[in-house]
Formats: structure tokens, C-alpha cells, sequence
């Protein structure tokens, strides 16, 4: 509609300005020739001002005959701009738990009775999740092992089988003793509340390997 | 009154140029040119301010500035060479004004090419 006002509105105009140089034409035998060269003029407004209304009806009714072809190479770059959006995020997302990491690493080191090797972190990398990119695990690589052999909640052993000491009938593995009294224990214990309650987690979520 | 002063100027001319003409041809056509220079000259200043506005109705109406100026061009060589070939004519130099309008002509539509060029532009893009 608005494309419409403004043609009427421009056809207007033109016939006003047609009238007005025609008002100025000499009257010998030149006028017809000027007159020609005007009456040009006024068809190249007509017909550009009717042009646009022409191309804005194509563009919003009628979809043009070559759409296929717009839409293949738009789907084309639309898969590109998806795969590096994708890789962006991948390596932003690597950025990220990498800095993480070296942040839990500083965290540790303050706690100078366990001695942290190396840490790993776990987030949300479902891109469709609602928690995307929120922090899931920290697994912290500890050296050696505890003076008393055992471990506090939450503390792994890494490729050791679980030792089975079987007296009479009562079953007992290293990995489920848990002995807070122990000072290791009570170490390991404190790391782990210590990260869990720097970064908002649970202590389920913070683990220690043994290296 | 400008009019008057224009018709008071215009009659004189004539009445000078009608007494003139029987005893030296040569000096009436001076005069005639004269005159005409004088009432160019004189109305000279407004048409300017006529120009203003049909500029204006022409940024209105979305038509480039390139075009009007052709436009404008082209009536003032078609003005130009009218008020000359009518001095040839008055002389009696008839053939000379038609050479006059002849080269006129030539640069109108020498000037009417780029006009033309857009028209051909304009239908083509509308062809889908």
C-alpha cells in the first residue's frame, strides 16, 4: 500500500514538472524536439517509478522463477555458516575448560598437604542443553598415594584392581574404606570441599585419582 | 513594474529599428540584437528562481539531477538557436538560420542520448 501511495505520489509530481518545462519550450521550429526529449524524460520516471512498485509485487506475491537456484547456494552457505559456528563453539569450548583447569590448578596449589598433578575438567557440551557449558565434573590427578592406603570420599584408584581381603566372611575392598580420621583423608576430604565449594558443586562431582 | 518596462523597452526597439531600417539595414539588425540582449538580461534574474523549483519537483518526483540538467540544457541551445535563426531570418539570411536549426538539432539529440539509453534501460529491467 505504501508502494502504491508513493507511485501516485511520484506520477503526480512528474506531470507538475512535465507542465511546468513545457511551459518554457521555445515556440518555433525547435519545440517538437525539445518536446521529444522531454516526453523521454517523463517515460524513464513513469516507468522507474512503476518499476519498483513492479519488482516489490515479484519480491512479497509471486517467488521468482530462479528460486531454486538461490536456495541451493543458500543452503550451501548456510551448512558453512553452521559448520564454523560448530567449530567456533568447539574451540571456544576448549578455551574455556582449559582456562578452568589452570584455575583449579591455582586453587589447588593452595592446598599444600595433597600434591596435584594435573586436572581435568568436565562440562556440558550438548550444544541443544540448557545447561551448556556449565561446569559437570573436576577430576583432580593426585601423585602417590596416601600414607595410610585409603582414601576419603569420592578418591579413585587408577589401574589398580580392587584388592579383595577376605577374612572369614566379611568382604572388604581398599576403595570403599573410607577413614576420615586418617590426616590424609581428612586432607583429600578438605581438597575436595575446598574446589566443590569454589565452583558451586557437589562433592559427588570433584574426584581425586591416584597417580 | 517589470512588464511595462519590458513592453516600453520592446517598442522603442521596434520604432527605432522601423526608422532605421530604411536608411542603414545594417545598424536596425544591431539593434534588434540589442534589444533582445537587453531583455534577456532583464528577466535573466528570475529565471533562476524558476529554475529552483523545478529542481525541487524534480528531487520530488525521484528524477536525477543528471537528467534535468539535460533537460535544461537542451531548452536553452533550442532557445538560442531560435533567437539567432529569427536574427538570420530578419536579415534575410534564411538560409543561414536553417543551418542554425540544423546544428541545434544535432546537439539536442546529441544531449537526448542518455535520456534514451535510460529509457532503454528502464523497459529492459522491467522484462522479467
Amino acid at each position: 500500500m505504501e508502494a502504491i501511495r508513493s507511485l501516485v505520489q511520484n506520477l503526480i509530481v512528474i506531470i507538475i514538472l512535465a507542465m511546468l518545462l513545457e511551459m518554457f519550450l521555445p515556440a518555433g521550429e525547435m519545440r517538437k524536439y525539445v518536446k521529444m526529449v522531454m516526453g523521454l524524460l517523463i517515460i524513464v520516471a513513469v516507468v522507474q517509478a512503476v518499476g519498483e512498485l513492479v519488482r516489490w509485487d515479484y519480491r512479497d506475491e509471486i517467488p521468482p522463477l530462479t528460486e531454486k537456484n538461490n536456495e541451493a547456494e543458500l543452503s550451501g552457505i548456510m551448512a558453512a555458516a553452521s559448520r564454523i559456528t560448530g567449530n567456533q563453539e568447539q574451540k571456544a569450548l576448549e578455551q574455556y575448560k582449559s582456562g578452568l583447569s589452570k584455575q583449579v590448578r591455582a586453587l589447588v596449589h593452595l592446598h599444600k598437604e595433597t600434591p596435584v598433578l594435573e586436572v581435568d575438567v568436565k562440562v556440558q557440551s550438548g550444544r541443544n542443553e540448557p545447561d551448556y557449558g556449565q561446569l559437570k565434573e573436576i577430576i583432580l590427578f593426585v601423585a602417590g598415594e596416601t600414607s595410610s592406603g585409603k582414601e576419603s570420599e569420592g578418591a579413585v584408584k587408577e589401574g589398580v584392581e580392587p584388592v579383595t581381603v577376605q577374612i572369614g566372611s566379611t568382604i572388604e575392598t581398599d576403595e570403599h574404606i573410607e577413614n576420615r580420621d586418617s590426616p590424609a583423608g581428612a586432607a583429600e576430604a578438605d581438597l575436595i570441599s575446598m574446589v566443590a565449594n569454589f565452583y558451586n558443586l557437589s562433592t559427588e562431582q570433584v574426584k581425586i585419582i591416584y597417580r | 513594474m517589470d512588464v511595462i518596462q519590458i513592453v516600453v523597452i520592446g517598442l522603442i526597439a521596434t520604432v527605432l529599428i522601423v526608422v532605421v531600417k530604411t536608411q542603414r539595414p545594417e545598424l536596425a539588425l544591431l539593434l534588434s540584437v540589442a534589444a533582445g540582449i537587453i531583455l534577456f538580461l532583464l528577466v535573466l534574474g528570475k529565471i533562476g528562481s524558476i529554475i529552483d523549483i523545478v529542481r525541487d519537483l524534480a528531487d520530488r518526483a525521484g528524477i536525477g539531477s543528471i537528467y534535468l540538467g539535460t533537460i535544461l540544457k537542451i531548452i536553452g541551445i533550442a532557445y538560442i538557436a531560435e533567437f539567432g535563426a529569427q536574427i538570420c531570418r530578419d536579415a534575410g539570411e534564411g538560409a543561414v538560420a536553417t543551418k542554425i536549426e540544423f546544428a541545434s538539432k544535432i546537439l539536442i539529440m546529441v544531449l537526448a542520448v542518455p535520456i534514451v539509453v535510460a529509457v532503454l534501460d528502464a523497459l529492459l529491467k522491467l522484462v522479467p
